[in-house]
Formats: C-alpha cells, structure tokens, sequence
C-alpha cells in the first residue's frame, strides 16, 4: 500500500509543490529589506564596536529582519540618515537637533524621536566634575589635570559650560588626560595621578556607592545641566514596520538577550517620547 | 679699445656674487628662524623596545599624539641599534627627556647622560631593574584597587575573594591588597603556597570558602600551563569564577580579567613629559604611577554555565566579550 502511495504521481507532485513552496517563502524572506538600528553617539565611551553589534544584533536577529549598526564616525553616519528607508536611527538629542536644523528646508528628512533611553527609569544623565583635594575650588580644580573618558571635543564644551556657569572665563584647552572609561577616571583621582574626573553622575553614584571608602573624599564640585541619553528617531513614523521595530525595542528590558543588548548600550530601557511637543520639552515629556 | 668682454665678465662676476650674497643672507636668515622655532621646542628621544609589538606601538602611538606642537620626537626602534650607536645617538640629539617603552628600551637609556630624566612603561615588574633618581613612569600591572573596583561594578554579590601566592614573589602584593580590598568592602582570603604541588590541594580547600578565585601572576601557582589548566579545572568543578590579568586566560577560562590599557599608558608617560620639560615637576606626583586605563574582558559564556549574577549595564565597559 505505502509502495503505491510512494510510487504515485499524485504522491510526487505534491512533494514538488511541497519543496518549491517552501524555496518561495525563503526567497520572500530573505528578499524582504533589513531594517537598521543605525547608532552614533559621541558622548559614550564605546570600547568595543564589534560585540556591540553582535550581542544586539543577537537579540533582534531572533525578533526579525532587523540589525543594529553602531558608527564611530559622524560623517559616515550622516550620510547614512540620508536613506529614505524604514530605518531608525540612534543619536544624541543635541545631534538630533542639529540636524534637524539643517534640514529645515526638507520636510521628508526632518527626524521624528520615537523612544528615550534610560537608566533606571531616568532619561537624562548629567556630568560631574568631581576631585579629592581637600577645598578645592571650581577655578583652581579646572587648571588641573582632569581625567575623562569619550570624546575630547565633548569634555571640553562641558568643561566650559562648567565654567561659564561659575562665571568664569572659558579656554581653548584644558590639561585633561583621556582615560577608556568614567571608571578609570574616578580611579584615578585617587590614585593621585590626575586632580579631577568629569564623569557621568550616574556612574559617579555607583562608585561611591559601592566603593565607599575609596570614595569618601570625592566631592562634586561642579554638574552640568542634564543632558538627554540616546534617542532613536525615523522619518517614517507613521510606517508599520517603524511601529513593529519600536515595538521590538520597547520589550528588550523583560528578555535576558535584550537586557544584554541594553547594557552595552548603557542602558537599563526605553522611555516613549510625544513627539508632539516642542523639542525642547521632549526629554521632560519623556522622563514623566 | 674698450674692452667690452672684460666689461660684460666683471658685470657677469658682479652679478653672480651679488646672487651669491642674496643667497647666503637668506640661507643666513633661515637658519637663523630655524635654530629661533627649534631652540623654542623641546626634544624627546622615544626608545622602543620592538615596535612590531602590538601593545608597545598602541603605547607610543598614544604617547606621540599626545603630546603637543612644542615637542619634537625622535623615535628609534632599539632592536635595530647597537650600544654604540645608541650612545651616538644620545650625543647628536641631546634630548630633554627620553621616554622608553618595555624593559630593553630602559636598559639602554641608562647610557644617556644621568641628567636626562627617563620617563619608561611596558615594563613587567619594574622594581627588578632598578629604578635611578632621575627615572619616571608608569607601572604595567594594573594595581589591586583597580581589579577590585572592576569585580564590584561587574559582579556586586562577590564579596569573598581567594588567593593563591608564594611569599617569595608576591609578598609585598598581598600586603597592599588586602587593604585595597576592605576599601571596596571585599574580604580577601589568602593563602600561601612554597610549591607548585600544593596548589590544587590548597585551591579547592580555600575554594569551599570564598565566591572568587583571583588568580595572580606567581611564578608557583601557575608554574605551568598544565598548573593553569587544572586550576581551571577545579574551579569549574566547584562552580567558582576566576578573576585573572589576561585576556588569554578569559578565553582559557576567567570569567573576567583586568589589564592595563596599553594607550593610556603612553597618554600617562606624555603628561610625566610635559610636566618635566616644562619644570611642572611638583605635578608629577607619584614618580611612578599607578596605570589609570583599564582593558577588561569578560567570558559571558562561563558567566552564564556557572549562573553568575551580573551588572548587565556593566557590559558597556567591557573591552572583549568571550560568548
């Protein structure tokens, strides 16, 4: 019996359509565009782009036709915001807003922020200058030399912003010392080798409160106004895909693999952002 | 007859020494400006040890961009002189400062003249080459405050750390760490080992007790790579995770390893320079520094067989990940 079923013709058309079904949906599959995460963030210290890429490109390869793609270089990410594809992108909001700027004129590549990150639950950070030299004060503690972490250019606008808000008068260059993370900076305040750090207040809170007696003679002697975490934003908002891929990124706090992916990122989750209000209020939206 | 030919040859000869003259006074004045713009700049002769090793070039390209227009740096790979050559070197240059990189490097610089002040790093345990008065640096091994600092951002609940050492070698390490570790609030389990036959016994004994084994550089406790690999061995038998100080062991079976950042090193030397030439010797303090750059890997993998609890937001200051 089973002989004669196998023998068929009828049993053979059907395995031909079997197969040539399943080769369809593969080519559809594989045919169907990738959407990109495309990162570029100036203000982070990334010291590792390749297992940034791998470890959240784990988590959306189980989720879709979706990867991340970080850039270390502004010029080559901005001529990627230039393709007109359901793509997202992550910048800093300062960026956001310079960009958007520029392209005033072009409707069709104004940026729309979507999503927040956050630490905790916060969606903004700020930068403290902290130092151990008993009685220092803000004038003497800038003509120090300050460990930092990230980009140069970054540290020393904040260096001048930090100055300018105690009225002092801002330089061109400031004797800082670039170390690979925020950690190391505080380190090496108190090992003696530089007088300052300018970190982030988020990691300066877990190391005093962790390492407390190692930390008990930091003080803060300056904070920087709040400064956004990462955003991601599209041109197309109104698009499905954008929504599924938001949708995507929205529950990688409650997967072990997205959490992974979040913390390279620095993150511990996302925030909605009403992309309704003023620009200038997002953030604040945001953190509500 | 007025000689026009002698006429035309004494024009001639006239105009070719006033083109001479032109010549030499704008030679004159050049070398003038040169020897001004070079007297205001400083020389720093850099030694490296071999420039084909990846970690002494991270450190010399860190050095060079960091320091500023006022610095001139001759760079000469050590491997390619000979002593005397070298010592001609050091005549014809007469450098202000000279920065070495790895331990072959600072042996030659000693033929300098003693009143140029060396500023070495890459060298693994300085203190056996025996530091002069006029030597600066940085030290290569990371110190025990960084690597526990790292263990407390990176895995929170590990407050028990053991170690194996021999006296003989890492006497003066132990007595620094320990108090490093009740900074961060760490208990700090040591044990001492004489031979190399007493490790496995004494690993799995301190094992039972603490969270981490924080596995040293000691010449007796990884005796050899089969020493390594049994120490390994025990410590995934009794699912316990190994701190160490390489990346090479992350991959072999660490969990986590702390190493100094090789670029940051030559930033830290480049500063030592500037400060020296530029007689901001006050601010260079300590002589011998700590290294403030850390490069740590992590072997995720073995973080998640051994069910490990981490700082997942710490993975954004992880260098190399092992998955």
């Amino acid at each position: 019996m089973l002989k004669r079923i196998l023998g068929s013709k009828r049993f053979f058309r059907s395995v031909r359509a079997f197969v040539a079904g399943m080769l369809l949906s593969l080519c559809t599959h594989s045919l169907q565009a990738t959407s990109f995460l495309y990162f570029y963030n100036p203000n982070v210290t990334v010291t590792n782009y390749n297992d940034l890429k791998s470890l959240i490109d784990v988590y959306l390869a189980s989720e879709g036709n979706y990867q991340f793609q970080p850039f270390d270089n502004q010029q080559n990410f901005e001529n990627v915001l230039l393709d007109p594809q359901p793509h997202l992108f992550m910048l800093t909001s300062y960026q956001y807003e310079q960009w958007n700027e520029r392209v005033q004129e072009r409707p069709d590549l104004t940026l729309t922020p979507l999503l927040v990150g956050a630490i905790d639950g916060q969606s903004t950070y700020s930068k403290v200058l902290t130092s151990k030299t008993a009685d220092i004060d803000l004038k003497t503690a800038l003509s120090k030399r300050i460990a930092f972490s990230g980009d140069r250019a970054v540290a020393l606008k904040i260096l001048n912003e930090l100055a300018m808000q105690a009225d002092l008068s801002i330089r061109d260059n400031y004797n800082v010392i670039e170390v690979p993370k925020d950690l190391d900076a505080l380190m090496s305040v108190t090992f003696g080798v530089a007088q300052v750090a300018l970190t982030a207040n988020t990691i300066y809170e877990q190391f005093k409160q962790r390492n407390s007696k190692q930390s008990e003679d930091l003080k803060v002697l300056a904070e920087s106004a709040p400064i956004s975490l990462p955003i991601v934003t599209t041109y197309l908002k109104n698009s499905q895909d954008i929504s599924s891929f938001i949708e995507i990124l929205e529950k990688m706090q409650s997967t072990e693999q997205g959490q992974e992916a979040l913390g390279m990122l620095g993150l511990t989750g996302w925030l909605k952002v009403n992309a309704a209000v003023p620009n200038s209020a997002w953030v604040e939206i945001a953190r509500e | 007859m007025f000689d026009y030919s002698h006429t035309a040859k004494s024009t001639n000869l006239r105009h070719v020494l006033g083109k001479l003259a032109t010549v030499m006074c704008v030679c004159a004045l050049l070398s003038l400006c040169l020897s001004t713009s070079y007297a205001d700049t400083n020389k720093v002769l850099l030694l490296n040890s071999d420039n084909s090793v990846n970690k002494f070039q991270l450190a010399q390209t860190a050095f060079e961009s960091s320091l500023t227009e006022d610095f001139v740096v001759v760079e000469k790979n050590v491997k390619e002189l000979s002593r005397k050559s070298l010592r001609a070197l050091f005549n014809q240059h007469q450098p202000d400062a000279i920065y070495t990189i790895g331990s072959q490097a600072y042996e030659v610089s000693k033929l300098a003249s003693k009143e140029i002040p060396i500023v070495f790093s890459s060298i693994l345990n300085w203190h056996r080459l025996g530091g002069e008065k006029t030597s600066f640096g940085v030290v290569n091994e990371p110190p025990s405050a960084m690597i526990f600092g790292m263990i407390n951002y990176v895995f929170p609940k590990v407050k028990r750390i053991g170690v194996l050492y021999s006296p003989e070698y890492n006497a003066e390490l132990m007595t620094t760490a320990e108090v490093s570790a009740q900074d961060f609030n760490l208990s700090l389990h040591t044990k001492s080992v004489k031979r190399p036959r007493q490790v496995a016994a004494r690993l799995e004994e301190m094992l039972e007790k603490v969270d981490a084994f924080w596995l040293i550089a000691d010449p007796i406790v990884m005796a050899d790579q089969g020493m390594v690999r049994s120490i390994v061995r025990i410590a995934d038998k009794m699912n316990k995770p190994i701190i160490s100080f390489s990346k090479g062991l992350t991959e072999f079976g660490a969990v986590l390893s702390v190493e100094s950042d090789d670029a940051t090193m030559g930033r830290q030397a480049a500063a030592i320079v500037s400060d020296l030439v530029s007689q901001r010797q006050s601010e260079v303090a300590p002589q011998v520094q700590e290294p403030i750059g850390s490069h740590v890997s992590l072997n995720l993998k073995k973080v998640k067989r051994l069910d490990l609890s981490y700082n997942k937001q710490a993975l954004s200051s992880i260098d190399y990940i092992v998955r």
